[in-house]
């Protein structure tokens, strides 16, 4: 059974308008609204990992903040455990706010610079959990020792830390309340690599001994690659392939998927060199005016006629990867 | 083209005096993409800086050294002379597209300043010149473009606009600082592309300084890798990447996931962190990290040595080459 479902989810923020438009015969179409996540439908497992990737812009941070409840969906479900997580009142879903938690990308700004380690690590535990003080300290000493940092450090602020570290005390804020799913927002893009590789080991130990699932969104495909179980593709707020890691690696069946990991610079020259790269026409266009038709075909390199009247659906093709690609078999 | 001689810079803080490139040697040759790898504090920006004569004065000061740019001595030149081969002989792209450009002034305010600065050339020319660069760079709408403002833009469009104003006076030499570092993939990819175009086809010398092993494999012809303010290791893509002898080379090759990787395989990341810089002494930085360390390696600095005329090294217990082709 699936620990975490998401049917259609839909964040629609309404455009601005100008002072002037609000004059009557300037009135443009009030109706205009960006699509940031428009329909999305994922579900992950326990001690799952499932891959969100996407250029940015591709609504995939605003996904992972409305599943926490950071940011009030327009529509579609989402439910933890079989439990519905939206429409609820703020104090109904802080109580489940406990199962869900999440790490964000910058470890220098997400960390309040004045509390010490040790109070940033209580906070959750008091707030959420309602923990004596005995049983606090008792588990941000357990915390550290997860986190592989050493306790005589409790007392230091966050700007005594490298990078990395900070990123750890990040981790450990996320496990204190015991949560069952965490959202990673990017958590190694700021880090230098041999750092990075030291989080994304601990991240997938972690994984191991709490049985955690999680939803690792990132830009770095070959990052994505060694953590996730499977892997969704988003493109201007839909997910246009979802596919068992290995096999959307070694067979991407949407052209954006191919597009996408053909730009991967592969560390190693006799590869790179021999590389064919398929590139992608322009940028990705606003999601206020979503092309019609498959959103993708004005990048598309193997688009048809019918692709700019048609919008494909998310369907099964025959390697067993869904797709949203009419030509996709 | 461009030689940089036991190049020396510190830094005057609060805390001390901090060695932030410790006698680096290099050398460009015309037409050539010298790739310069190294994670953040490793001296790869400083001594980039350096050459353009950017440094934060009085903070930070070049100790010794020489850089020799196309045969004159550009670390005695006065800045009035020097501000006459910046931007014409030698120009750099910045890491960051988003704060790089003035956001006050329109694209072509920003380009046309660039060539009136250093030509005689009439306004029209000029705005010739512009769209010329920009057609080539793929920019759409090239005359459009001139009349936007920075923030009308994309990241990779003002990564455009970067480099077009970085071409304009068909440079002998551009740094590229980390150009893709804020980009998504598909745009680092065009981006790329168009760097390998340039160099072709105006035989434009390149120095990119990334920390993407990935981006020095497809682009560069030789590789330097700096750690802590020093070059540990250097030589020709291949040499550098299948025959690598220094221990915080390969390190940093085997903690980069790879696309060939299954899910739940294991990195091997390099222990530790970092060093800071300000207790780097007359030792190998990297000893306290590397699993190859010993008692020589704590108390004395690594010579370089040379493997072959296109691979040196400085490390006293290299890695043994791994034969790979």
């Amino acid at each position: 059974m699936s620990l975490l479902d998401v049917r259609d989810l839909k964040v629609h923020f309404p455009v601005p308008q100008s002072f002037l438009s609000k004059i009557k015969f300037w009135n443009q179409d009030p109706s205009r609204v960006v699509k940031a996540v428009d329909g999305v439908s994922f579900s992950i497992a326990e001690g799952e990992t499932l891959g969100l990737v996407g250029e940015s812009g591709c609504g995939k941070s605003t996904t992972a903040r409305t599943i926490l409840g950071l940011i009030r969906a327009t529509g579609g479900s989402v439910s933890l455990n079989g439990e519905e997580l939206l429409g609820q009142t703020n104090a109904d879903f802080r109580n489940k706010r406990s199962k869900i938690q999440m790490v964000f990308q910058n470890p220098f700004s997400s960390l309040n610079p004045r509390l010490t380690v040790r109070e940033i690590l209580e906070e959750p535990l008091k707030s959420l959990l309602k923990q004596d003080r005995k049983a606090r300290l008792k588990r941000v000493g357990e915390l550290m020792e997860i986190v592989q940092l050493d306790s005589r450090f409790l007392d230091r602020y966050p700007h005594e830390f490298s990078g990395g570290q900070r990123q750890r005390i990040n981790i450990a804020r996320a496990l204190a309340v015991k949560p069952r799913l965490v959202v990673l927002d990017e958590p190694v893009s700021a880090l230098d690599v041999s750092i990075q590789a030291q989080i994304i080991n601990l991240l997938q130990d972690l994984q191991k001994e709490f049985q955690l699932s999680y939803l690792f969104i990132a830009h770095d495909l070959s990052v994505v690659k060694t953590l996730s179980h499977r892997v969704a593709v988003m493109y201007l707020g839909r997910i246009v392939e979802i596919h068992q890691t290995d096999k959307l690696y070694a067979g991407p069946q949407h052209p954006y998927t191919q597009a996408l990991l053909s730009a991967v610079p592969v560390p190693d020259p006799h590869q790179e060199r021999a590389r064919v790269r398929i590139p992608l026409q322009g940028e990705i266009p606003s999601p206020i005016d979503v092309p019609r038709g498959c959103p993708f075909h004005p990048r598309c390199h193997k688009v048809v006629d019918e692709c700019r009247r048609v919008v494909p659906t998310l369907l099964k093709k025959q390697n067993g990867a869904e797709a949203s690609c009419l030509l996709a078999l | 083209m461009l030689e940089v001689n036991n190049l020396t810079v510190e830094f005057h803080t609060d805390n001390g005096v901090i060695r932030a490139v410790d006698g680096v040697s290099f050398h460009v040759r015309p037409g050539e993409i010298l790739g310069i790898v190294g994670e953040s504090g490793s001296g790869k920006s400083v001594s980039c800086l350096a050459i353009m004569g950017l440094l934060q004065k009085p903070a930070a000061r070049i100790v010794s050294g020489s850089i020799r740019f196309m045969g004159k001595e550009l670390t005695s030149m006065s800045d009035e002379a020097l501000r006459q081969i910046r931007g014409r002989d030698l120009s750099i792209i910045f890491q960051d597209p988003f704060t790089s450009l003035n956001p006050y002034l329109k694209i072509s305010t920003q380009l046309l300043e660039v060539i009136h600065y250093h030509s005689s050339l009439s306004k029209t020319e000029a705005f010739a010149r512009c769209i010329e660069i920009l057609d080539l760079l793929g920019v759409p709408d090239a005359e459009v473009r001139m009349d936007s403002y920075p923030h009308q833009l994309s990241g990779g469009l003002k990564q455009r606009i970067m480099i077009a104003m970085s071409l304009l006076l068909e440079p002998k030499l551009i740094i590229a600082d980390e150009p893709t570092t804020a980009l998504d993939v598909t745009i680092q990819a065009q981006i790329l592309e168009l760097l390998k175009k340039i160099n072709s086809l105006k035989h434009t010398s390149i120095i990119m300084i990334t920390h993407d092993l990935g981006v020095v494999a497809g682009l560069c012809d030789r590789v330097q890798v700096m750690y802590a303010g020093r070059v540990v290791e250097a030589g020709s893509t291949d040499e550098i990447f299948y025959k690598t002898r220094h221990p915080y080379t390969r390190g940093l090759l085997d903690s980069i996931p790879s696309l060939e990787m299954k899910v739940g395989d294991r990195l091997r990341p390099i222990p530790g962190s970092p060093p800071d810089l300000s207790r780097v002494g007359e030792f190998c930085a990297f000893a306290e990290r590397c699993t190859r360390a010993t008692d020589q390696c704590r108390t004395q600095r690594p010579p370089i040595s040379t493997e072959n005329e296109h691979h040196s090294y400085a490390c006293f217990n290299p890695v043994a080459s791994r034969g790979v082709a």
